[in-house]
């Protein structure tokens, strides 16, 4: 081919510098091990531990590990591999690749395999479809309302209040004791406050599977969050959701609220080492909830774990051992330890931090925790979403016109 | 005030704004070397200030793994072959331009002006899916193939500055019959010291600092580069900053003493002086 | 006059050929590896755009100029247009006009030159994560940030400068002056090496004073570099990707999204890759467009000078 023969020119100009063969040369394996490659959305100080485990257990694999920058970049990349024909042979299935990877019949069906037993099946549903299940997840993430206690107290509250309403109240008078009351952080992801507020809604509707119908078309945007938005609203317009959150990064928001400027911020489990060297006093509460309902937390099921359909047998049969080892007791133990989430297996049951553990036990277990897990074109659908909050944080449009752009964006996808 | 005083008036002066202006600007630079010996806690409370406890576990934390050592040794390899090449061929390129016009060079000038224009992600795919074809995927020797690609951008800048240079000097070693590859050795290259200096600088400091082509070409751990490394310690909800500074020192000090010393050699036009004349 | 002219114009016609024949020689590797890591790619990608290809199935069907069309009719993409011009003419003539006297201060006398020149050059370095986190928390809309502390220490009343689209816009196109402003002065140091230093010795002679040395010496004498770094800038602000993202990730709302990310987020978040490959040729056409026109203006500038 005339590219190959182009390439070759390429290479002997490149052996100019011929210090580079023999590392590109090297990292065959012995013969009695497998190398697989390992493509993880999880950082390493979250997996980390796992692959060592792992390899020890399993002298005969090598796990040969990359890790993702951040979310876009992970699907980026996983793509460009995944079209260039160099699969690895151990991926995430992200909330914001699933739908398409599913789609192009890049992993391979993970229906019947033993390994995946222990994990209850409703938490497949994210990496399903058309019978066949491609991704297996095997942890939770969970958050919800850090609250500082002082700074509430010397407004006249013990803890968070359970309703929107009563939450903006408590903003306006921590705000105008100089504090701030609330920040979040909706310049990276759907606001969370809403997302609760959405939850809490969906709740007392008594919908087991919340915006399956938006994603099936059978509801709008318009229709299904319609009351979670106008609360939401109500909150731009009184100020508990200022302006200045435009533009806030997540380690800011913490960097207020560890300092004691900051009243009430969302966070989660991986917070909580720094809360307690920093000596704030501070107390967890679910999501405030719309009128009439009950509080919900935000949370889900974490990335799946996938192996490669393109993959030889051995490397499938090698992948399938790893992730036998992460629905094991070993494998979930390092992984919830390391990144302060909780096992979705009945083969390991991890335990909370005291500080976080009446969200895991009275809200995520009993499934009274919501996020926006978009039923097709997620990056795009959630950069949508992310452009309009700013919109209607900044006034700039209305409630209306914030859920019919994000009804217009779905059915362009 | 006599001429030598005026002189040392003028170089104090420019001394101390220039500093100042230099210190401002960077203190961004200093937020990243300072936070290095902090614990996060009090990299939060205390962002630009000395730490209160110094913290040096970080730096010994970085390198824990043993990782980092071959990813230094891999980013050594791919900066030096890929810059080397880079400038190799942009060099010979600008010199093929300036050499001899004809229609034929100010074609090939044109298109290489319009390669300059496109957005590497536009063909990273089709780049991957060559690279995949011929087994340069996860490979140190492919990731140098591709960073020739910037040959472009060091032909570009040589190119502008050769162009500079009066043709009388090739034109005299013309007659003094060299041939082409001489003259380009012997001559220009010299000549052109400042150009080829700030361009090796340049590329040396953003092959080091590359995260886009190696996050996707190279996915094995004992191929990561010193970058990847850098980026290993983001997290998605909360980043151990302290750590992720203390790897971004770690990587640039390399770079930084680079630079320090070739600084001197982007101003030797001064003191070669052949065009002074 | 004839007889005289023609034993002139057999020589250069013998000359030519193995002149052109080096230069062909040197050129050849540039050649080599234009075609094979631009072109060949590029030419894929317009094949892709006249696809439906998603990125990631095999399958990909004709689907004509059905891409382009969908292109024109989405109001988002003027939006990025918009700032991307706006970043791009804004950054270039704002770095050019301070890298010039930093280039000329610091080639003139000074203590700690070569530590300054470090400095400055090495502003850019670090990567975009850590640059967006300082400069984010500089540039907070929060009273605790680090520029309305200092207008609060002023007597004015705090900004909330990444919350609003027109002051979000400026802080994205500050970061990147400071950015890049010392690399620019640096390569203008370079070319400030060529000058002829007897140019400067025959105006003192002259006595022209330090303005005029400037205007009528070093400025003129600097067209070619300023003509290369401002295709640098123009060709790197059009091509702007993280940046902004790092910073402002597009917003509020869309007012700071590039073409580039657009092309992205397209092409790749919404798996239509037909599309962003699209959008990727339109750019290419445009970019060229840009550089013709300043191409023309900066030929025009260096025949007034010459």
């Amino acid at each position: 081919m005339n590219v190959r023969s182009k390439m070759r020119g390429l290479l002997a100009l490149g052996a100019a510098a011929a210090v580079v063969l023999p590392f590109a040369a090297c990292g065959s394996s012995s013969a009695n091990t497998t190398t697989i490659s390992f493509y993880s959305y999880f950082a390493k100080n979250q997996i980390g531990t796992v692959v060592d485990d792992f390899e020890k257990a399993n002298p005969d694999i090598k796990l040969d590990v990359s890790y993702g920058q951040n979310p876009s970049q992970y699907v980026q990349t996983l793509q460009t591999r995944l079209a260039g024909g160099k699969p690895p042979t151990v991926f995430n299935l992200t909330m914001d690749n699933r739908t398409d990877v599913m789609n192009s019949g890049a992993a391979m069906d993970l229906k019947n395999e033993s390994f995946t037993k222990g994990i209850d099946p409703a938490n497949f549903q994210l990496f399903q479809q058309d019978g066949k299940t491609y991704g297996m997840p095997v942890t939770a993430w969970f958050s919800g309302m850090f609250y500082n206690k002082k700074i509430l107290a010397a407004a006249g509250y013990k803890t968070l209040p359970a309703s929107w309403d009563e939450f903006i109240a408590m903003s306006k008078k921590i705000d105008a004791s100089g504090k701030t009351a609330y920040l979040e952080d909706f310049n990276s992801q759907p606001s969370p406050s809403l997302a609760g507020l959405l939850g809490s809604s969906y709740g007392k509707k008594n919908d087991t599977n919340p915006d399956n119908d938006i994603w099936t078309g059978k509801a709008t945007f318009s229709e299904n969050w319609k009351e979670a938005v106008n609360e939401w609203d109500q909150g731009i317009k009184e100020g508990a959701i200022p302006q200045k959150s435009i533009g806030v990064s997540g380690d800011q928001i913490k960097n207020e609220f560890v300092s004691g400027n900051l009243a009430v911020y969302r966070s989660g489990p991986w917070d909580i080492s720094d809360l307690a060297q920093s000596g704030i006093d501070y107390g967890v509460a679910p999501m405030p909830a719309v009128k009439g309902a009950k509080p919900w937390i935000t949370g889900g099921p974490d990335q799946g774990f996938a192996i490669a359909a393109k993959a030889s047998a051995k490397e499938q049969a090698a992948g399938k051992k790893f992730l036998t080892f992460l629905n094991s007791k070993q494998g979930l133990k390092d992984f919830t330890s390391a990144a302060g989430t909780v096992s979705l297996s009945s083969k390991y049951s991890s335990t909370p931090a005291k500080e976080i553990a009446s969200l895991v036990n009275d809200y995520l277990k009993k499934n009274h925790a919501y996020w926006i897990n978009w039923g097709k074109s997620p990056t795009a659908m959630s950069t949508t979403m992310i452009a309009e909050q700013q919109q209607l944080v900044q006034g700039k449009i209305t409630t209306s016109q914030f859920l019919k752009a994000l009804d217009d964006k779905w059915k362009t996808l | 005030m006599n001429r030598s005083q005026r002189f040392l008036l003028g170089k104090a002066a420019r001394t101390v704004i220039v500093l100042a202006l230099a210190l401002l600007c960077a203190l961004p630079l200093w937020y990243v070397l300072i936070n290095s010996f902090k614990s996060s806690i009090d990299m939060i409370t205390n962002p630009m200030g000395l730490p209160k406890h110094w913290v040096f576990s970080n730096f010994g934390d970085a390198f824990s793994d043993g990782t980092m050592l071959r990813s230094f040794a891999n980013t050594i390899i791919l900066t030096v072959a890929g810059v080397f090449l880079q400038v190799l061929i942009g060099s010979m390129a600008a010199f093929g331009i300036v050499y001899k016009r004809s229609t034929f060079t100010k074609i090939v000038g044109g298109v290489l002006m319009v390669a300059f224009s496109i957005p590497l992600q536009a063909t990273l795919l089709p780049q991957f899916k060559m690279a995949a074809a011929v087994g340069l995927v996860n490979s140190l020797l492919g990731l140098v193939v591709l960073y020739t690609g910037s040959s472009v951008f060091c032909y570009f800048l040589i190119v502008g500055y050769m162009s500079s240079l009066p043709s009388e000097l090739f034109e005299a070693a013309k007659i003094d019959g060299a041939g082409a590859g001489r003259i380009y050795v012997r001559i220009v290259l010299p000549l052109i010291k400042p150009i080829l200096t700030t361009v090796v600088v340049f590329q040396t400091m953003s092959t080091w600092n590359d995260f886009l082509l190696p996050s996707v070409f190279l996915s094995s751990t004992d191929k990561q580069t010193v970058v990847l490394q850098v980026y290993n310690a983001v997290q998605k909800f909360s980043t151990n900053w302290p750590l992720f500074m203390t790897i971004t020192v770690i990587t640039l000090i390399p770079v930084f003493i680079f630079f320090f010393f070739c600084q001197k050699w982007i101003v030797s036009g001064l003191v070669a002086g052949s065009v002074k004349g | 006059m004839k007889a005289q002219l023609m034993p002139h114009r057999h020589h250069t016609r013998a000359a030519n050929l193995p002149d052109n024949l080096s230069a062909l020689w040197f050129l050849l590797p540039i050649i080599i590896v234009f075609g094979v890591l631009t072109l060949i790619p590029l030419i894929q990608t317009f094949f892709y755009s006249l696809t439906d290809y998603d990125g990631y199935s095999p399958n990909l069907n004709f689907i004509g100029l059905q891409n382009y069309v969908t292109i024109f009719q989405d109001p988002s993409l003027l939006q990025a247009l918009g700032f991307t011009l706006l970043y791009a003419v804004s950054t270039t003539l704002i770095i050019t006009m301070l890298a010039i006297p930093l280039a000329i201060t610091l080639n003139s006398a000074m203590w700690g030159r070569g530590f300054a020149r470090s400095l400055f050059f090495f502003l850019g370095v670090p990567s975009q994560a850590i640059i967006g986190l300082v400069w984010k928390f500089i540039f907070s809309p929060l009273d605790t940030g680090v520029l309305n502390k200092f207008l609060a220490g002023i007597g004015l009343p705090s900004v909330q400068w990444l919350a609003q689209d027109n002051t979000a816009k400026m802080c994205v196109i500050i970061v990147a002056v400071w950015m890049q402003v010392g690399w620019h002065a640096t390569l203008y140091l370079a070319y400030l090496q060529i000058i002829p230093a007897d140019l400067y010795e025959q105006s003192m002679v002259d006595g022209a004073n330090g303005m005029e040395r400037f205007m009528h010496i070093t400025l003129p004498q600097l067209v070619p570099g300023i003509a290369v770094s401002m295709f640098l800038l123009m060709t790197g602000g059009l091509k702007i990707y993280d940046l902004p993202y790092t910073l402002t990730s597009g917003g509020p709302g869309t007012s700071t999204n590039t073409i580039t990310q657009a092309i992205i987020l397209r092409g790749i978040a919404q798996s239509k890759y037909g599309l962003g490959s699209a959008l990727a040729t339109l750019f290419t056409i445009a970019c060229i467009l840009v550089i013709v026109l300043q191409m023309k203006a900066t030929n025009s500038l260096e025949k007034r000078f010459a």
